[in-house]
């Protein structure tokens, strides 16, 4: 067995939820499949709970770091935040870098949001973040889209700290 | 063709690494963007500070002009997260040319990464990965490290990193894959100190008898700070102040061989950089016993 069957194999178990969850149910016919030998499913599956808290530490990790950026999703959810983020990580394996994840998480609320959630709130969360990732001109095309529910003033502050003020009176 | 192979050679051999030959820095610490202005207000606080490198590849202009700034007043050490240099699939290109366009503009002593892999099987896992104590490792580990040579002609450094599980099929030890890697690489050796303590506690062997299996002729630096307790195991979460059992393990080391730059990693619960100052001053004192 070669090194990157295992090293995908491991990637596998520590981000991606589902297919931990069926290789630890069926380690012969799940780890065969993915070309594991014998020997190194026995060794894998003995180090089950090891492998089990890093991929937890490794969710809490990239929460962490996407929690920073979105900071009024953090205040409005509160402990909720957990859940949402905890259940978004468990099935889609990590982005690049915490401003890809943090993108990529609003996405997945946009699209299946496990309850209502202002729609508003999502825009200015994203717009923050195209800010930050060098898409200003986008960003501030978006903010100017009639019927808006948030109204952003943007303005060049000192050197090339941009900085955003949210009126949500619509 | 003959003369693209000899100037690839001659970068090769630039890169390689002599440690006698690499400067004695002192101690410093990992730069976090809280301590930029007490650091700036009294640069001789610290002799070289570390960058993690991931934060100023392809750089806004704001960081441009912190590294800049940065640059001006401290030596500085790019530390790199993300070459994932034990991926059996290779070196991401990309990346590995923002890197060297960094450590272009840095100009530094040496750089450093670590002997684990962050990328597999079309996975960005996020966190440094532990290779398996295999000769097929080592040899990845070469063939990756020579490419980086032939873009980045600055000496590397490999690091040693903590684990949770243990990695399938290990042929050797973890001391011995060390000393491989770091022959069969013409690396020098970054210590962390910190990752060897969680590592002897939560896998049961003892720290100092590591010590004496490592090559340490080729130790270059070290890191350190402090360690917590989480359900039994002992974690490097980076929001510790340095504690005893870490020091005791760095003097261990400072009277087996000399310590050229010794850095202080808190990433977490940062407090105001002068409260770090008596860790750096414990540990400039063994750096400095490690030369007597």
């Amino acid at each position: 067995m070669s090194l990157a069957v295992e090293q995908a194999t491991i990637a596998r178990i520590l981000v991606d939820g589902p297919w931990r969850r069926s290789f630890f149910a069926d380690p012969q016919i799940v780890g065969r499949a993915a070309g594991l030998d014998d020997g190194t499913i026995t060794q894998l599956v003995a180090q089950r709970g090891r492998f089990e808290k890093s991929a937890r530490a490794l969710v809490s990790k990239r929460r962490r770091a996407v929690g920073r950026l979105l900071s009024h999703f953090l205040s409005f959810f509160g402990s909720r935040f957990r859940n949402h983020f905890d259940a978004y990580a468990d099935s889609h394996p990590p982005a690049a870098d915490p401003l890809a994840e943090a993108v990529a998480f609003l996405a997945d609320l946009r699209a299946a949001p496990p309850h209502p959630i202002p729609v508003w709130l999502i825009n200015h969360e994203e717009d923050h973040l195209l800010i930050r990732t060098g898409r200003r001109r986008f960003a501030i095309r978006r903010l100017q889209q009639p019927n808006r529910r948030l109204l952003s003033i943007l303005w060049r502050g000192q050197g090339d700290q941009v900085r955003t003020f949210s009126l949500p009176w619509f | 063709v003959a003369a693209t192979a000899a100037a690839v050679a001659v970068v090769v051999a630039a890169a390689v690494i002599e440690v006698k030959d690499l400067p004695r820095l002192g101690v410093g610490c990992g730069f976090r963007p809280p301590f930029r202005s007490e650091l700036l207000l009294d640069p001789s606080a610290v002799d070289f500070l570390e960058i993690t490198a991931d934060h100023y590849l392809d750089a806004g202009p704001a960081k441009q002009r912190e590294l800049e700034a940065l640059a001006r007043h401290f030596v500085l050490i790019p530390h790199g997260l993300r070459l994932s240099l034990g991926s059996a699939e290779g070196i991401d290109e990309a990346y590995l040319r923002s890197l060297a366009r960094l450590i272009e503009t840095v100009d530094p002593p040496f750089w450093s990464e670590h002997i684990a892999y962050t990328r597999a099987g079309g996975f960005e896992i996020g966190h440094l990965t532990p290779l398996p104590w295999t000769h097929e490792a080592v040899e990845v580990l070469r063939r990756n490290v020579f490419r980086v040579r032939q873009i980045i002609d600055r000496p590397l450094i490999l690091e040693n990193i903590t684990y949770d599980f243990v990695p399938p099929n290990a042929e050797m030890n973890e001391a011995d894959f060390l000393n491989e890697v770091l022959e069969a690489t013409d690396t020098g050796l970054l210590l962390d100190v910190t990752n060897v303590f969680c590592n002897s506690r939560n896998h049961g062997f003892d720290p100092l008898d590591f010590l004496d299996r490592l090559r340490l002729d080729r130790l270059v630096q070290i890191h350190f700070v402090g360690v917590e307790e989480l359900n039994g195991r002992f974690v490097d979460s980076h929001a510790r102040p340095t504690g005893p059992e870490i020091f005791n393990l760095i003097d261990a080391l400072a009277e087996r061989t000399p310590i050229r730059a010794a850095t202080l990693e808190r990433d977490e619960e940062l407090p105001r950089f002068a409260e770090l100052r008596p860790e750096l001053e414990r540990a400039r004192a063994a750096v400095a016993r490690s030369w007597s």
